[in-house]
């Protein structure tokens, strides 16, 4: 299965607003054309807002869907404009992964990769809606090109794969320097877990001492 | 006899990817009140579900059709609409709990295969022989409920198939009779098919702690870093005796692959993989371990597949349920 790789990160960040602005325009567009079941399961769900907040770029997302319509926005600034139902936030490869369907978002709740907040009606119903659907957000991007996508999508995978090399480098250096800054072990939480633990092993003893008491007690006709 | 995989599918993309990745058969539902997992954006319309049957049958799998709720009083038509749709899609099975809709079925399309679900909590001989016997039903799903040993007990005596849950949320041990949830948000879990309904649940921060809530209840608080759950009544954190505890159910999900040749040797048909609600990359993950697994048990090579779930396992915790317990 191919995957969208670190390049969508780089190349965000990196993006003025304006230009993003204008690619969510041409991405909107891209997706109606090639994702047209998708576009009308949103536009017909309960008319809502969400917004997306990849914490490791500098952009703010709004998807906008219901009532018949679906649209995808970039955010001019932090916090303008109406309230919106329900908020997103997580690192955009994680985001990525998971509108891509490629990891469990409950799995990526319960261990907090992603936070949520809002209408957990409004969360459900968009995390349904694009698990529907078959997405690479690569191929997406790529199909803005037009007649240019096939070359757009090759310079794109070669440096993908620099990319992801330098970061995997990056991240080894990083680890090798920042060893010391493990977090500590909580020995306090662990305390309490095995007090609890030994707390209901006791307490299943006593159940099968009594269990065998009143055993041996029928079997020898004792009172 | 190979067991049968029986797997999960909340949308198109998950039958698709549960067939990829090896399930024998997929189970799924419409997108109403007539399946016990109506959650927004999730389930088949009538094309959809047609869809995903001939995708299914063109490499050899089979599809069921989940309509396992209760229909609300003066009101079935919804219900029978679906047993219709099912039929019309030509799936290979429905999957029903109440007497009304069972009767429907067997009275208006009597070829088509009936298997009592889970909702209908029989558990026990005289009752999945009322069943079998009235309604014709081919398979029970039996409830989360019962050892290994009692589940070979009634393989002997009912003469049906019997289908048992191998991975997914532990219930509460009722079900089809939970009412736990309609106490706090007034809407019925058995009538409108959602468990703590994603329009009352909320997530807020409080301090270093998050509290998950449905209604205007908390039903839990987690600190940070700590792993989060999906807040049904019976998987809160309650006080009682001064102490507080998972008094119903621990947020831990159910996993037997590491016994599947027990299972196998009590004489059980097929594994039900629980989950329609969960992601497709969840059904890919799940189905294709089990897949390797029953292959592996068919080589007489049982147990030799790692179990990888922990991740996609509800409170990253897995238990073998009541397949072990001696509390019964």
């Amino acid at each position: 299965m191919q995957r969208s790789r670190p390049l969508a990160a780089a190349t965000l960040s990196l993006i003025p607003s304006p230009v993003l602005a204008r690619l969510t325009v041409l991405l909107n567009r891209a997706m109606r054309r090639r994702h047209p079941r998708l576009v009308a399961n949103f536009a017909r769900l309960d008319p809502a807002v969400v917004h997306v907040f990849p914490s490791d770029l500098p952009h703010r997302f709004a998807i906008e869907f219901g009532g018949g319509k679906m649209d995808v926005r970039v955010l001019r600034e932090t916090g303008a404009g109406a309230a919106p139902d329900a908020e997103i936030r997580g690192n955009l490869m994680a985001l990525i992964d998971l509108l891509e369907g490629r990891i469990d978002g409950d799995a990526m709740f319960f261990s907090r990769e992603i936070e949520i907040t809002g209408s957990t009606a409004v969360i459900v119903a968009v995390r349904n809606t694009l698990d529907r659907e078959e997405i690479l957000i690569s191929d997406e991007i790529a199909a803005i090109f037009g007649p240019l996508e096939r070359p757009a999508r090759r310079i794109a995978l070669r440096v993908d794969t620099a990319i992801s090399r330098a970061r995997a480098r990056i991240a080894a250096i990083h680890a090798r320097l920042h060893e010391a800054d493990a977090p500590a072990r909580d020995l306090s939480a662990e305390t309490d877990a095995l007090r609890a633990e030994v707390k209901a092993l006791k307490t299943r003893l006593a159940k099968l001492d009594v269990r065998q008491t009143r055993a041996d007690s029928a079997a020898t006709g004792a009172p | 006899m190979s067991l049968e995989l029986v797997c999960p599918a909340g949308t198109p993309a998950a039958l698709r990817a549960a067939v990829d990745a090896g399930a024998d058969t997929v189970y799924c539902g419409f997108r109403d009140c007539t399946n016990a997992r109506n959650y927004p954006g999730l389930n088949f319309d009538p094309d959809e579900m047609a869809e995903g049957v001939a995708y299914a049958h063109r490499f050899g799998r089979k599809v069921l059709a989940a309509v396992n709720t209760f229909p609300r009083a003066g009101d079935a038509r919804p219900w029978h609409d679906a047993i219709d749709n099912a039929a019309r899609a030509n799936v290979d099975a429905v999957i029903l709990a109440d007497i009304g809709v069972l009767d429907y079925a067997a009275t208006k399309h009597p070829e088509l295969r009936r298997h009592l679900s889970v909702q209908a909590s029989a558990s026990n001989e005289l009752s999945i022989a009322y069943y079998r016997d009235r309604f014709d039903i081919r398979r029970v799903v039996l409830p989360r409920v019962l050892s290994v040993e009692q589940v070979a007990a009634l393989v002997r005596r009912i003469g049906i198939e019997t289908e048992v849950f191998a991975f997914g949320s532990v219930g509460p041990m009722s079900e089809g009779r939970c009412f736990l949830s309609s106490y706090i948000t007034g809407l019925s879990p058995t009538s409108e098919g959602a468990c703590a309904p994603a329009s009352h649940v909320s997530y807020k921060e409080d301090g270093p702690e998050t509290l998950s809530r449905l209604g205007e209840v908390t039903l839990n608080r987690f600190s940070h870093g700590e792993p989060a759950a999906y807040p049904t009544p019976c998987k809160g954190r309650y006080v009682t005796h001064g102490r507080t505890s998972y008094l119903f159910e621990e947020p831990i999900a159910l996993n037997a692959i590491d016994i599947l040749a027990d299972l196998q040797a009590a004489g059980v048909t097929a594994l039900k993989i629980e989950g329609r609600q969960r992601s497709r990359a969840y059904v890919t993950e799940v189905v294709g371990s089990f897949r390797q697994a029953i292959d592996a048990l068919d080589r007489g090579q049982g147990g030799a597949v790692e179990n990888t779930l922990a991740s996609v396992a509800e409170g990253q915790r897995q238990t073998h349920g009541a397949y072990t317990k001696g509390w019964r």
